[in-house]
């Protein structure tokens, strides 16, 4: 192997021998190397200083340089303008070719992941402590949301509703007839309810104009919305409805369905807005029973979702409780409005500190199979 | 950033929102499953496992923010989850080959562990629920088994086109 000995005690002279020497040297070393990638690197660049030239070549190249060098700018210079122009652009583009990196070595392939994912771990940090601070920082994700997801998610979801609808529409003649005899007699039940309703109502209003009560328990105004997504592993009650701020609906808004409540807005977008439901693990709903009054404390659980029950807790132990007695909101909730019936007793026992009661209702909504809800747009008052 | 790298984007984006909203709004209203396939966890599996670490941690936090913006009110905490598995199944990749076919689902499940015992130990255990049983037994089970299905479905197909995504074109 020849051996290429640099002149250590004077600055080296370049010559032709010491070149030749130097370019055997190189070439020998090339072959040693393994790792292709290098390799390929190596010659690329060595291809980009040499321009495949030997190295007497590029010696004598050295020696003439500056001497007959030669001049094109004389000897054909572009005569028009658009010829001019064309060359520059070419010459541009020659240029931007050759000082252009290869793919393999640009910047984004050398991004460390670990430093990525301290990075991108941090701003989750910083993410989650922003938005369980101020609600503010939940915005541009809602907006993004509601441009890019909820158009998807409603087109599916209408292509569900209209694959359930043609199932409907399958149902035979006879099927049909049936279903509007039983309607009709509903219809005239009905009809005969309203009508002693309505009595009583007009009675009840001249005796609130007696009593001068005021009227608590005004008509609210809802909106109707369909559900259109859920959440998919079952940790959670949460679902999403295709309203939102566009319609007025706001956070804390009451949801009800079925004469029953369903849960509360935690969050309202621009065009769908999330509810989470009574059922859910983090819900809890100040309730008073509607026979006696009584204040308890309603909990969803995890563990009673599946038997769809809920429980309350919280009644002092010297309460009557009978079972079947309904459960409505209580006035003393902050964010649930008052009279919004939640379901009936099914069960109750004496707590093991004998000072007060806990047992199970079943709500009137059944959570499995909710489609459409209603929301109540009016926020309840509070002094605060 | 050159085309195929933007091409190779939109597909993934793409890719991964059709996950979201199957998963939000087809499987978690079929009335016969318990549960619903963690199509999102499927992704960033795949998406780590076949393709890189960086690009799992991508496709891992994207899809935890739509979980957080949703079904969620915390933002980021999905997403970190997401994040984390996305290079965990990034780092497996220098472990296995990526075309055996009976690893990955192996280490899909235990991703799926991991994603569930965090889940558990945030929001119950901090709250003074310990009844880990019963989880196990009628959230987690069903999600393992849905989620399994839906990684042997889903890891050839996805995986195949992501490297063929990754290849460059010679000029």
């Amino acid at each position: 192997m020849p051996t290429f000995k640099k002149n250590q005690s004077s600055t080296p002279k370049i010559n032709k021998d010491n070149l030749n020497m130097a370019a055997d040297a190189f070439k020998e070393s090339l072959v040693n190397i393994r790792n292709s990638k290098t390799l390929h690197y190596i010659q690329r660049q060595r291809k980009k200083i040499s321009e495949n030239r030997s190295a007497s070549e590029k010696y004598t190249e050295f020696v003439k340089k500056g001497q007959d060098k030669p001049r094109l700018r004389d000897a054909d210079a572009p005569k028009t303008l658009q010829e001019r122009g064309s060359e520059t652009v070419n010459r541009f583009v020659k240029y931007v070719k050759h000082h252009r990196k290869p793919r393999d070595e640009r910047a984004v392939r050398h991004i460390n992941p670990k430093h990525l994912l301290w990075v991108l771990g941090g701003i989750c940090l910083v993410l989650i402590i922003l938005s369980g601070v101020n609600e503010r920082f939940r915005a541009p994700f809602r907006d993004a949301a509601s441009i890019v997801v909820v158009p998807i998610q409603k087109g599916i979801n209408s292509i569900g509703l209209w694959l359930s609808d043609r199932i409907e529409a399958g149902k035979t003649l006879a099927q049909l007839e049936e279903d509007n005899k039983k309607l009709k007699e509903q219809v005239e039940n009905l009809t005969m309810t309203v009508t002693s309703l309505r009595q009583k109502e007009l009675e009840l209003n001249r005796l609130q104009e007696l009593f001068q009560i005021s009227e608590q328990y005004t008509e609210y105004d809802m909106v109707a919305a369909h559900v259109i997504a859920k959440d998919s592993n079952k940790w959670f009650s949460t679902f999403t409805i295709d309203k939102g701020t566009n319609q007025g609906i706001l956070k804390d808004m009451n949801v009800i369905a079925s004469g029953g409540l369903v849960g509360i807005v935690i969050d309202a977008g621009p065009n769908y807005s999330t509810v989470r439901s009574i059922i859910d693990d983090e819900s809890y709903v100040s309730s008073q029973f509607e026979d006696t009054s009584e204040l308890c404390m309603l909990k969803g659980s995890l563990t009673l979702m599946e038997q769809n029950l809920l429980e309350f807790t919280d009644v002092s132990a010297d309460v009557m409780i009978s079972l079947n007695s309904a459960l409505i909101t209580s006035h003393v909730s902050s964010t649930y409005l008052p009279g919004i019936l939640i379901g009936y007793v099914v069960d109750y026992q004496l707590d093991a500190n004998d000072l007060t009661q806990s047992g199970h209702i079943k709500p009137v909504v059944d959570f499995a199979d909710l489609q459409e809800v209603l929301i109540i747009t009016k926020l309840k008052e509070t002094s605060d | 950033m050159s085309l195929y790298r933007i091409r190779n984007f939109i597909i993934a984006a793409v890719l991964l929102i059709l996950a979201f909203v199957l998963q939000s709004t087809v499987f978690s209203r079929l009335p016969f499953l318990r549960s619903a396939p963690n199509l999102v966890l499927v992704m960033t599996f795949i998406y780590g496992y076949a393709g890189s670490k960086i690009v799992g941690m991508i496709t891992g936090m994207m899809g935890g923010l739509m979980l957080d913006v949703f079904f969620c009110d915390v933002i980021g905490y999905h997403a970190l989850i997401l994040l984390i598995i996305g290079f965990i199944s990034g780092v497996w990749d220098s472990f296995f080959y990526s075309d055996d076919l009976y690893v990955p689902p192996i280490l899909l499940i235990l991703s799926d562990l991991f994603y569930c015992i965090v889940y558990f130990v945030v929001w119950y255990v901090l709250k003074a629920k310990f009844d880990f049983g019963y989880y196990l037994l009628h959230i987690m089970l069903p999600e393992f088994l849905l989620t399994f299905i839906a990684g042997v479905i889903l890891y050839k197909p996805i995986s195949l086109l992501i490297t063929r995504l990754k290849e460059v074109p010679e000029q």
